[in-house]
């Protein structure tokens, strides 16, 4: 507004160029001062540092509110790393595979407790207690074991074999390995984390596992990409969705090639000690967080259940375990992906394949 | 004597909320910044460069090699590579839109692009 004020030189100019500059000025404050507005009504994205732990890296961002949030969570991944990372020589986990027996953290308690009913309910198609089985495959070396090695270590695990009483535990020989839901179960707190300080939008991420709460400045839903199983870095479907939990498996994620040209993935068939046998190259599990309150074990269940579901195929106990733990799939083969009915309307396909509804 | 029209004072008005216009209009543009995506055969990492303030080195280990790659706000370098033939390290520091280095024999490619996303994409799953 200064500029108007510029009336104590009127002997410098024209009336009319007076009145001229006058409305220019008054047009010019008004653009100013509304792109100011537009400034501050626009809520920033705000983005953490990614961390790395359990052997992936975690991505934060949010809207509309102090990110505060961001440094607790950033606490709660180191302190995750040190209870479930079975590679991290001082966690606790390792500790007590080395022990095989022992106290253990109300934490571990928790997701044991999540991973023996995965473990059940799935009748060991995810089972979280074949620690030395997992130890063999090596994916970034290109290692695989031998027939004697994978024989040795299948008779090591069983989910039915530790013995858990308060918070002491017996492995009785088996090892533990949380690498296929101590991340969902991570990104689910996390997300709990997002909840409670009440953000606007926000949306947490490592490689495996997304959750999702609020919606984006415009109001619109996260769009969550499907990745293509050979163009990995190319989506192949999109979700459009807010207020959940989502894990995928695929056996893109972590493979080899051997010198015969067989590819082998990660996620490794308990009852052959070989990686899974299926047409299905990808799973996705979508869990609401509506009205939940320990979003720590439902992101558990749905990290558990992606590692399941890739080994059960489209199954008639595939859609029962759905059904139980009302969640809903996206099913990907080289041609096709298949939706459940409740994701049917959120989901579009962005490649080649054919959308289909999964039905059991 | 002559009257301008236009004083000296009232040029100097006009431009500085010219120039004050301008870069509330760049601003927005200036804080989307550069993101930059390592992916190291086939596993995708991305990472807002803006969100970068201490530079830091990353390691990235992939089919058998290991990079050493300078994060920085302005860019990504590749600063060692255990390969034989060195040919990303010839592609210098990446701080353009959609500058790229690859790496043949550890497969990784890194790209850097403008904007937080390519196709309005939240995460890539």
């Amino acid at each position: 507004m200064a500029v108007i004020t510029k009336k104590s030189k009127p002997q410098m100019s024209f009336p009319p160029f007076s009145v001229f500059k006058k409305v220019f000025s008054l047009w010019i404050s008004v653009a100013v001062c509304l792109s100011f507005t537009s400034c501050e009504n626009k809520q920033v994205e705000k983005k953490a540092n990614p961390v790395f732990a359990l052997n992936t890296v975690f991505e934060q961002k949010l809207w509309g509110s102090d990110d505060k949030v961001f440094s607790d969570n950033v606490l709660l991944l180191k302190e995750y790393e040190a209870v479930f990372s079975h590679t991290f020589s001082s966690s606790e986990v390792y500790g007590l595979n080395q022990a095989g027996e022992g106290e253990i953290s109300d934490k571990l308690k928790k997701l044991i407790i999540a991973s023996l009913k995965a473990s059940e309910d799935t009748n060991g198609a995810f089972d979280f207690t074949y620690g030395q089985l997992f130890d063999l495959w090596d994916f970034e070396k290109g290692i695989k074991p031998t027939e004697t090695e994978i024989a040795e270590a299948l008779s090591q695990g069983g989910c039915e074999k530790p013995t858990l009483s308060e918070n002491s535990i017996s492995l009785n020989g088996t090892k533990l390995n949380f690498g296929g839901i101590a991340k969902g179960a991570a990104v689910g707190e996390m997300l709990k984390n997002y909840v409670d300080s009440s953000v606007k939008g926000g949306v947490i991420s490592c490689s495996s596992a997304v959750g999702v709460c609020g919606s984006k400045p415009d109001g619109s839903l996260f769009k969550i990409g499907i990745r293509h199983p050979e163009k990995t870095n190319e989506h192949l479907a999109l979700l459009e969705i807010t207020d959940c939990l989502i894990s995928t498996s695929g056996d893109y994620e972590r493979f080899f090639t051997d010198e015969d040209g067989e590819k082998y993935h990660h996620i490794i068939d308990t009852k052959t000690g070989y990686p899974v046998k299926t047409d299905i190259r990808s799973v996705t599990i979508v869990a609401d967080i509506t009205g939940k309150d320990d979003l720590f074990t439902l992101g558990a269940y749905t990290d558990a259940l992606s590692t399941a579901l890739f080994s059960m195929g489209m199954t008639e106990d595939t859609f029962r375990l759905l059904d139980e733990y009302s969640m809903e799939a996206v099913f990907v083969t080289d041609t096709a992906v298949f939706v459940t009915d409740g994701l049917y309307d959120s989901i579009t396909v962005t490649s080649s394949h054919t959308l289909k509804k999964a039905v059991g | 004597m002559k009257r301008s029209l236009v004083t000296k004072t009232d040029i100097i008005a006009v431009a500085v909320i010219l120039i004050l216009c301008l870069s509330l209009l760049l601003l927005p543009s200036k804080n989307d910044g550069l993101t930059a995506e390592i992916n190291a055969d086939g596993r995708i990492q991305t990472i807002s460069l803006t969100q970068v303030t201490d530079p830091y080195e990353m390691t990235v280990e992939s089919n058998g090699h290991r990079l050493i790659l300078n994060i920085s706000r302005e860019g990504v370098e590749i600063k060692k590579t255990d390969c034989e033939d060195k040919i990303c390290m010839a592609s210098g520091k990446l701080d353009r839109n959609n500058e790229c280095a690859v790496c043949l024999p550890a497969r990784v490619i890194i790209r850097v692009y403008t904007g937080e996303n390519k196709d309005g994409v939240d995460v890539l799953l």
